[in-house]
């Protein structure tokens, strides 16, 4: 084990892992690997946060696993581990909906704008948990006072468009919830609301978390969303995982320049600094990677073998590999981290 | 060239190159099937300066009104009540000719890089045609030299203008946009929200290059956004606005350390730290509910219905946009004292309504 830097980590027994996943899509400008070697596990009631600008590939890791690539792309690589055993696509279809959920960005598209919003939860119940109607009438409602949606009775009677954005997503997480999962995958889930609304949003999922003991995905863009709610962290460019470990570690000592960088531009409200310092240039066109590291156009420490030749993840040095827990230890994909 | 953010008085509006005084603009609606007429109230009695060379954040969530202020500055909407000045003359309501004129002065920078560039214009067309339809310049040499000049202002190959938009990232094409919006030699931008459809690595740059434009040009921004982060990097003043109106207004510092209005508190509570440490999951004042409606606006106080501290008072009268310390202005009746122990008391004087009348004068200056 990796006692000393991760005192948190023997607690939890993992729930979940996807290892070596790849997912490519067809274009016109021939094959994207939009996602290639993506591994990361998450533990019962723990955060993991997956970290990347647009194109990195984040939200297509949780694509896969919902079975919602669209029809121009496909997994070609990728095992995934429920509670230790490998399970095929069959096994998976069953814990999707279930055992695994998700929640979008966008609730407005999330919902069905033509189905009142009490029915749409009570097809959950009546498909994955098998409630009589009445049963799930009465758990629909139960559920949306879980979420801290006022007045349910008259709530569960209205259309979609007859919500707030951020009433909407308590919605679509009491959807989420209704089938009791283990783990709730939340894609972007504040990114379209406001920040006093965000924060509300944050608030309950922390909230539900602890009463429920159910682990979370939180895939975003911003740092600030993930720091401070997510145990683990995985930082995506390009991709490819390039940078992983607790989540306070990876904010206190990052490694990777990427993630520095991404760090150093993000402005902070309060330590103003005179001038941001940007990542040079811009994200990568996935059909044109190079065979070297995909940032090294963009790495200030960049030199010849970086070009060349990819870095694989390698384990920091002073955080000592775990034998028994993997994909969760500190890494770092990068020639030069240490 | 910035000026003292903390000036205060009235003298110092005379230096203000855009004025707001009690800039109102209310759209009529009609409503469900009764077809009632009603009126949504986008933008209510704002007074607002902004200097030669400042840049102001405008801050405030979706619904505010912050866009609908910004496209009334620059005379896309005709306001309901008040006025706009602009270099101390009254460009209220300007059409045709006149309002063309005024544009060579003031233009905008859009938020969606994708959306506000038209992509079967080459990028020295798109960059050109504010100079064509000045009639600013018509020989083809002076245009492309011109735009030339104006990519590499932003930080642009020359070689740029012979591409179309498709061919570059968002952050490069938001560099095009303010190309286009630089070509007339404006003294004033309208930025709305120009990087919040950018990656944040890419939005650090955008963010430098609207500096470094503005060191160079001496331009004053109007900055909208709703990424308080990235106002406050780069604005001198914030303004905040709830429901159509601003509540408070004062140097960006100040409102970062002494917040006076309750929503500006729950606001700043609430932005993402970028750092696990800075405990702001916990520390957050937590408002409860939604934006109410601006066609129905909550009595009083627009902010009572989700205010932690509110009182009777606040849902019986409106609070008057005073200024509660040097440059620091704030329309709460209640002090926010919580925040801070060593700012002067605020008055707890009769609330007097919102003046507004665009002709009379407003009963405090709140320019500045």
């Amino acid at each position: 084990m990796t006692e000393g830097f991760d005192s948190g980590q023997a607690d939890h027994q993992i729930l979940l892992s996807v290892a070596d996943l790849a997912v490519d899509f067809d274009t016109e400008s021939g094959i994207v690997h939009a996602v290639q070697d993506v591994s990361w596990s998450i533990g019962a009631g723990e955060t993991l946060g997956v970290v990347g600008e647009s194109g990195s590939g984040k939200s297509v890791t949780a694509a896969a696993l919902m079975d919602l690539i669209p029809i121009t792309g496909r997994v070609v690589n990728g095992t995934f581990i429920w509670h230790g055993d490998r399970v095929g696509s069959a096994e998976l279809a069953r814990l999707r909906g279930s055992k695994i959920t998700m929640v979008f960005q966008d609730p407005m598209n999330a919902l069905n704008p033509l189905v009142h919003v009490g029915r749409q939860i009570t097809e959950v119940l009546v498909k994955h948990v098998n409630l009589s109607r009445s049963a799930a009438r009465r758990r629909a409602h139960e559920l949306l006072e879980l979420v801290g949606i006022p007045d349910p009775s008259r709530r569960m009677r209205q259309y979609p468009f007859e919500f707030s954005g951020g009433m909407a997503q308590r919605v679509v997480i009491a959807m989420a919830l209704a089938a009791q999962p283990e783990v709730l995958i939340a894609d972007e889930p504040t990114t379209a609301l406001d920040v006093t609304i965000q924060a509300q949003i944050l608030d309950l999922m922390s909230e539900l978390q602890k009463e429920l003991g159910i682990a979370i995905v939180l895939i975003t863009h911003d740092l600030g969303v993930v720091a401070g709610v997510a145990d683990h962290l995985a930082v995506m460019y390009a991709g490819r995982v390039i940078e992983r470990g607790r989540s306070a570690d990876v904010f206190a000592n990052p490694y990777h320049p990427y993630t520095r960088g991404l760090l150093a531009s993000t402005p902070h409200p309060r330590d103003v600094i005179d001038r941001l310092v940007p990542i040079k240039g811009n994200p990568p066109v996935v059909t044109e990677l190079s065979p070297g590291c995909a940032f090294a156009d963009r790495c200030p420490e960049a030199h010849d073998r970086c070009r060349v030749e990819r870095p694989p993840m390698s384990a920091v040095p002073s955080h000592p590999a775990s034998e028994t827990v993997v994909l969760r230890d500190r890494e770092v994909a990068c020639w030069n981290a240490f | 060239m910035r000026s003292d953010p903390l000036v205060g008085s009235l003298e110092a509006s005379g230096q203000a190159l855009l004025q707001m005084q009690g800039l109102t603009v209310h759209f009529p609606v009609r409503s469900g099937m009764s077809g009632r007429k009603q009126v949504v109230q986008a933008v209510d009695d704002v007074w607002l300066d902004v200097r030669a060379g400042e840049t102001v954040g405008l801050v405030g969530e979706s619904g505010s009104g912050k866009t609908t202020l910004g496209y009334s500055v620059l005379g896309h909407y005709r306001p309901t009540a008040g006025r706009v000045i602009f270099d101390g003359e009254d460009v209220t309501g300007l059409e045709g000719k006149r309002l063309q004129r005024l544009r060579r002065n003031m233009q905008m920078v859009f938020q969606d890089p994708y959306g506000s560039l038209n992509p079967r214009m080459r990028v020295e067309e798109i960059v050109a045609e504010p100079l064509v339809c000045h009639g600013v310049a018509t020989d083809r040499g002076d245009v492309r030299r011109r735009v030339e000049e104006l990519l590499a202002m932003c930080g642009m190959p020359a070689e740029a203008a012979d591409r179309f938009p498709h061919a570059f990232s968002g952050g490069q094409r938001q560099r095009i946009g303010i190309a286009r919006a630089l070509a007339l030699g404006p003294r004033f931008l309208v930025a709305d929200e120009p990087t919040s459809a950018l990656d944040v690595s890419v939005q650090a740059q955008v963010v430098n290059l609207l500096q470094d434009l503005q060191r160079d040009l001496a331009l004053a921004y109007l900055f909208i956004s709703h990424d308080l982060s990235v106002v406050r990097h780069i604005s001198d003043r914030i303004a905040i606005m709830y429901l159509g109106q601003v509540v408070e207004v004062a140097a960006s510092d100040s409102i970062f350390d002494n917040p006076r209005h309750p929503y500006t508190e729950a606001l700043l509570s609430a932005i993402p730290v970028p750092d696990p440490r800075s405990g702001w999951h916990e520390q957050r004042i937590r408002l409860r509910g939604d934006l109410p409606s601006p066609i129905n606006p909550p009595p009083g106080c627009r902010f009572n219905t989700r205010c932690p501290i509110a009182e009777d008072i606040c849902s019986e009268r409106v609070p008057v946009f005073e200024q509660k310390a040097d440059g620091h202005w704030a329309a709460c009746h209640l002090s926010t004292s919580a925040v801070t122990s060593n700012h002067t008391p605020v008055e707890f004087g009769p609330a007097r309504g919102r003046n507004r009348s665009s002709e009379s004068p407003p009963p405090d200056n709140p320019t500045t």
